[in-house]
């Protein structure tokens, strides 16, 4: 990845993004912006926009409103498999496997379906772990290693930008720091990251700034710690005076 | 070359030899015809089922649409019947593309609404206003190209080419990408998968084999009526046959052909009052003990059945 050149447009920008469903405003004008390999941890109360905005950004939704940038190019609605080719991926909250592939034929789908269709799905998984798994069934997985397999199938694309939804919850504080530094090494070679993440020791461990999200709008861009001091922060996280 | 591509290779050469050479060696030829049309069938309803997950319960239409598409060419064109076959594939791949959009729908409304399609269109064809065109109830005959041996041999070549497109599907990007998609249609999107034109062509490629063998079964019996090509009993075979194998294997539907059809012909000759009892009770335990079709019991870790 050359930092020159194009250092001055952001990997992604997310400009006053509006998803509804029925009558409910999932994101009702978001806004964020992820530089070149630059971590950003996305945090906020259950049900303020953070899956949803991964979620459009990776084209499982369609924005009703609002724009998504990626190096400056529009991309909002475009098909999941196309953002891929583009360089986006993700992990899912929930993982999402191949339950009765093996753990080493659902990185072949995405090493062969990806930007560079020729490298060797043990590599990947080997990053993440997995590599002494290689010939199990997914569904034989635990809930973690799931994740990881997740994340190794994002990795098999080749993504210059990639989203990640709770990775690490359910982990034990061993696997936390190993996904932590991982994540980080990720960045070191100029992957942008979005990590959206209840855990703050987590995000406060990798991320250089944190957006808060309130009922589908950012409320606040900046570092961990202030964000704590930030009133309107505390207001929704830990909720407000009434009157008393 | 791999190992597993050899032996599925293995595997169509015996099958298609067998069916080959069959005739000289047993002279109900029709019960061979008949048997060579379900493994098409189920091998056609396994690129669609067992590799994209659609259960498309009136795949009977493709095969009706390409005996009328057949059938019709000869009647109105009097054209040869390779050409009249290639007429067939053509009206069963219009009617595939016309169906496209039920793929939007899954599960069981996906079969449901194919189901209903494949009604509607046998409506059409025996609708007694068309009968200058399809000749109505009253049904087709093709006496003028009656050929039993040439569209038998027509049948096993078909056959061969469906066997080749499943193996070809179990060893390549496209068939491994399908299978994703069976999977988890938004983790394949996010493998890189296109799901919309996947989907679309295992369905077309699954109504090319069913349009084909539909024609080639049109050709072989040269009499039949609209009841007789869009029997529902054709696809509720060929879905059962391929389920009590194992889908998305090559050899699975093959085995779920000849061992059900077989004993549907031993004993609906032998003891027509208990056969569907049998079979009954037969599906109801495949289902409860093996879900995977008898396939899988020779599965072992590691290794699977081709």
């Amino acid at each position: 990845m050359s930092r020159n050149g194009a250092q001055d447009v952001p990997m992604l920008v997310v400009d006053g993004l509006v998803k509804r469903f029925g009558g409910f405003r999932a994101l009702d004008g978001a806004n964020l912006t992820l530089g070149r390999g630059e971590i950003l941890g996305l945090v906020g109360p259950n049900g303020s926009g953070k899956t949803t905005c991964i979620n459009v950004v990776s084209g499982i939704y369609r924005p009703d409103g609002g724009r998504v940038l990626l190096e400056g190019d529009p991309i909002g609605g475009l098909p999941s498999h196309r953002l891929v080719h583009l360089g986006v991926n993700r992990t899912f909250q929930i993982p999402k496997p191949f339950l009765t592939f093996t753990v080493r034929q659902n990185v072949e789908v995405a090493v062969a379906y990806g930007r560079e269709p020729h490298g060797d799905p043990l590599v990947f998984l080997a990053f993440v772990g997995l590599e002494s798994l290689a010939d199990r069934e997914a569904s034989t997985l635990n809930s973690a290693q799931q994740k990881l397999l997740d994340l190794a199938r994002a990795l098999a694309t080749r993504p210059s930008l990639l989203l990640v939804d709770e990775l690490a919850a359910g982990l034990n504080p061993a696997e936390l720091e190993a996904v932590a530094e991982k994540l980080l090494s990720l960045a070191k070679d100029g992957v942008s990251l979005l990590v959206v993440e209840h855990l703050l020791g987590f995000i406060d461990r990798i991320a250089d700034r944190v957006v808060v999200m309130n009922a589908g709008r950012d409320i606040f861009h900046g570092g961990l710690a202030e964000a704590s001091q930030d009133p309107t922060v505390v207001e929704v996280f830990l909720g407000g005076s009434h009157g008393g | 070359m791999p190992k597993r591509l050899v032996s599925m290779i293995a595997v169509l050469v015996v099958v298609v030899a067998a069916f080959a050479v069959a005739p000289h060696l047993y002279s109900n030829q029709l019960l061979l015809f008949n048997f060579v049309v379900y493994l098409v069938l189920a091998q056609g309803l396994n690129v669609i089922y067992g590799f994209t997950g659609y259960l498309p319960f009136g795949y009977v239409g493709f095969f009706g649409a390409g005996a009328y598409g057949f059938s019709l060419a000869v009647i109105h064109w009097h054209t040869s019947p390779f050409l009249a076959l290639a007429v067939g594939v053509a009206v069963a791949l219009i009617l595939g593309v016309m169906l496209t959009p039920l793929l939007r729908l899954s599960g069981a409304y996906f079969a449901v609404a194919n189901l209903a399609a494949a009604q509607a269109v046998l409506q059409v064809v025996s609708n007694p206003n068309l009968t200058d065109f399809t000749r109505g109830p009253y049904g087709i005959s093709l006496e003028s190209i009656y050929n039993p041996r040439l569209s038998y041999d027509a049948a096993v070549v078909t056959l061969a080419c469906s066997l080749a497109v499943v193996i070809y599907l179990k060893s390549s990007r496209l068939g491994l990408g399908l299978e994703a998609i069976r999977e988890d249609p938004i983790s394949a999107a996010m493998a890189g998968v296109n799901v919309v034109s996947g989907r679309v062509i295992a369905w077309l490629l699954s109504a090319l084999i069913a349009g084909l063998i539909g024609g080639i079964f049109a050709w072989y019996v040269s009499v039949f009526y609209p009841e007789t090509v869009f029997d529902l009993g054709i696809s509720i075979f060929a879905i059962v046959f391929t389920l009590f194998g194992g889908t998305a294997t090559l050899i699975g539907p093959i085995l779920g052909v000849l061992i059900l059809y077989g004993i549907y012909n031993v004993i609906g000759i032998t003891a027509p009052a208990y056969f569907q009892l049998i079979y009954g009770l037969l599906i109801v335990l495949l289902v409860l003990f093996l879900p995977n079709g008898i396939v899988s019991l020779f599965n072992r870790r590691g290794r699977r059945v081709p």
